[in-house]
């Protein structure tokens, strides 16, 4: 296990780009943890400087339409991204992970079934419907996460069935039926272990378009208007008329962080790929 | 050929059934009744009238049948085109509201695939043809970047330099406002020079990713027997790129771009948001804000359609074009 790892790490070392996307998660990561100690200001107290402030020294990137230090919101906003990005990433996969190895182990009318229903999944519009329910239950960040877990699966599903499909026939899963192994042991125990690889690079890449769904709402106002995220310090600044008053420092800075974290994902994933898939490699 | 269309055609039924199921499901999972839950939305009323209200919805959206009735009334109702009354554009039908908007929506989602698939088609040529070179490995690391633009800051970035500091190009909307058109050249250059800036923003984010697509598919092909023929018998390169590999990449490079199509007319949302641009996008995102709860239902039903369409669309040109699929039913 340990020697797996370590082959591994130094596959994925190789990548330039995953190293650079990990990084640039790790920073994030930091940032959303250390996030009391290292933002200047509260985040949430207004009028600590008149409103639209440009970045100066005591404000690095300046205030919002209310007077807040812009700087220490967009340090907190890294905790709700990441948050709503991996729950929603991970929720998704692991439904996708369930649905696929059944339809991959047990095979015939079971999977011809819920491959159809995934097909369906797939064309189902997700940020109208993602819309549509958060009008219903109300402005939440863990819309996102419902939404994106219950019509995100798909993808997972389609590759965790066939890696299923080709693991079945595999000579050491023909030795533990041999030994009177039940199905539900050799899915867990001898299929599950190793479809970990496409399982994680499957969180990364959903990760991605999480983040992108959840700030993207939020630009839209249908986020929690508790949580400082960037998505949000957005939709405020556009409801301002920031753009009016030349304030950019109010949006141009979070969106930047949007898209460097899913930049962030988005490498990592490229280099766990290279990992998986060996023909990729020395391309 | 038939019997495939049509096994295709069941299964978009589904799809669209599924959608509908959905919607109707929402309000009625949600505690208490759905007429409750409306007039608690609305901010119309106040105090006595809430009870008067309150009875008139329940007469009016039939809420006093039972749920199978009312299904029945719903998907009636959907199938012959009446998806209600905005609350908020009141008493306009969803349905006109919806078809108001929808052009504008299409004028800058067909005009940014055009320009994306155009351009991307090109790219993605020459990125296989020089695989593993500068250009091409700048093509896969600007994809993974692209992926990761949120298209509204995009937007807001691109609004910000050109027609805040430059100011080259208008702030938002589709149309100057009270502007008389003396001629149809006049309004369409109008039209286009405010849809700019969205189509490019659009652009921006499709376009790699559809250059990334179309070198993909290059080097699929190229790696096929065919091709091996093709350089054995001598051929230029170039001919095999252009004459061979390019226009079996066609196909696929087409059914791919058909399949986003959807999926780009719901990314537009957040564009037209930023640009404030009135297409379906930005009246669901204004619908959300007024609680115009039949508007947002209204323009999932149709989102849903026109994803449905598209992939349709793509089923049925990618049968014309392969001949795989074409015979497969008649045997």
């Amino acid at each position: 296990m340990l020697r797996s790892i370590s082959s591994s790490w130094k596959q994925f070392s190789k990548s330039k780009l995953g190293i650079v996307g990990l990084v640039i998660i790790l920073i994030f990561v930091f940032m959303a943890v250390a996030a009391p100690i290292l933002s200047p200001y509260d985040p949430q107290a207004s009028f600590i400087a008149p409103m639209f402030t440009p970045p100066n020294s005591k404000h690095l990137l300046g205030t919002d339409d209310v007077g807040r230090d812009v700087l220490s919101q967009i340090i907190y906003g890294s905790r709700i991204s990441i948050m709503v990005g991996l729950l929603a990433a991970a929720v998704g996969t692991l439904l996708g992970t369930i649905i696929g190895l059944v339809s991959g182990y047990f095979g015939g009318i079971v999977d011809d079934i819920l491959m159809r229903i995934t097909d369906i999944f797939l064309i189902i519009p997700f940020i109208p419907l993602a819309i549509m329910f958060a009008l219903y239950v109300g402005p939440n960040i863990w819309n996102v996460v419902l939404i994106f877990g219950f019509l995100g699966w798909p993808p997972a599903a389609r590759q965790i069935r066939s890696l299923t499909l080709s693991l079945k026939e595999a000579q050491f899963i023909e030795a533990a039926r041999a030994i009177g192994a039940g199905n539900l042991r050799i899915v867990f125990r001898h299929i599950l272990p190793n479809t970990t690889g496409v399982i994680i690079a499957n969180v990364v890449s959903r990760t991605v378009f999480a983040i992108l769904a959840e700030a993207g709402l939020a630009f839209l106002g249908a986020s929690d208007p508790r949580n400082i995220s960037w998505g949000m310090m957005i939709f405020y600044a556009m409801r301002s008329g920031a753009i009016l008053y030349g304030a950019w420092w109010t949006y141009i800075p979070a969106g930047f962080c949007v898209a460097l974290l899913a930049c962030g994902f988005a490498f990592l994933g490229h280099g766990i790929t290279l990992v998986l898939n060996p023909r990729l490699r020395g391309r | 050929m038939i019997g495939y269309l049509i096994k295709k055609l069941i299964q978009y039924f589904i799809v669209f059934f599924i959608i509908l199921v959905v919607i109707f499901a929402l309000p009625r999972l949600m505690p208490g009744n759905p007429a409750d839950y409306l007039i608690s939305s609305t901010t119309l009323t106040i105090g006595e009238t809430s009870e008067i209200l309150r009875m008139q919805l329940i007469e009016r959206f039939g809420l006093n049948k039972s749920v199978t009735e009312q299904f029945m009334l719903f998907i009636a109702n959907t199938f012959s085109g009446y998806l209600g009354v905005s609350w908020r554009y009141f008493p306009k039908e969803v349905f006109t509201l919806i078809m108001e908007r929808l052009p504008w929506t299409m004028l800058i989602v067909v005009l940014s695939r055009i320009i994306s698939l155009f351009l991307g088609y090109f790219v993605g040529i020459i990125a296989a043809w020089k695989r593993g070179g500068k250009m091409d490995i700048t093509l896969q690391t600007l994809g993974l970047v692209s992926m990761s633009l949120p298209s509204f800051w995009v937007a807001l970035v691109l609004l910000t330099i050109f027609a805040f500091y430059i100011p080259i190009f208008p702030l938002g909307g589709a149309l100057e406002a009270g502007k008389i058109y003396k001629s149809i050249w006049d309004f369409i250059s109008d039209a286009l020079y405010h849809a700019a800036l969205p189509v490019i923003t659009l652009s921006i984010v499709t376009f790699f990713l559809d250059a990334l697509i179309m070198r993909n598919t290059m080097l699929e092909i190229l790696g096929e027997d065919f091709i091996l023929t093709a350089e054995a018998k001598g051929l230029k390169d170039r001919t095999i790129m252009i004459n061979h590999a390019a226009r079996n990449a066609v196909l696929p490079f087409i059914t791919g771009a058909l399949m986003s199509f959807g999926l780009l007319v719901t990314g537009a949302i957040f564009v037209e948001t930023a640009f404030s641009y009135p297409g379906i996008g930005m009246l669901l995102a204004e619908s959300f804000f007024s609680r115009d709860f039949p508007t947002a239902q209204g323009i999932l039903i149709i989102t849903s359609l026109i994803f449905i369409v598209s992939n349709f669309l793509a089923d049925i040109i990618y049968m014309w074009l392969d001949p795989r699929i074409r015979l497969m039913g008649s045997r």
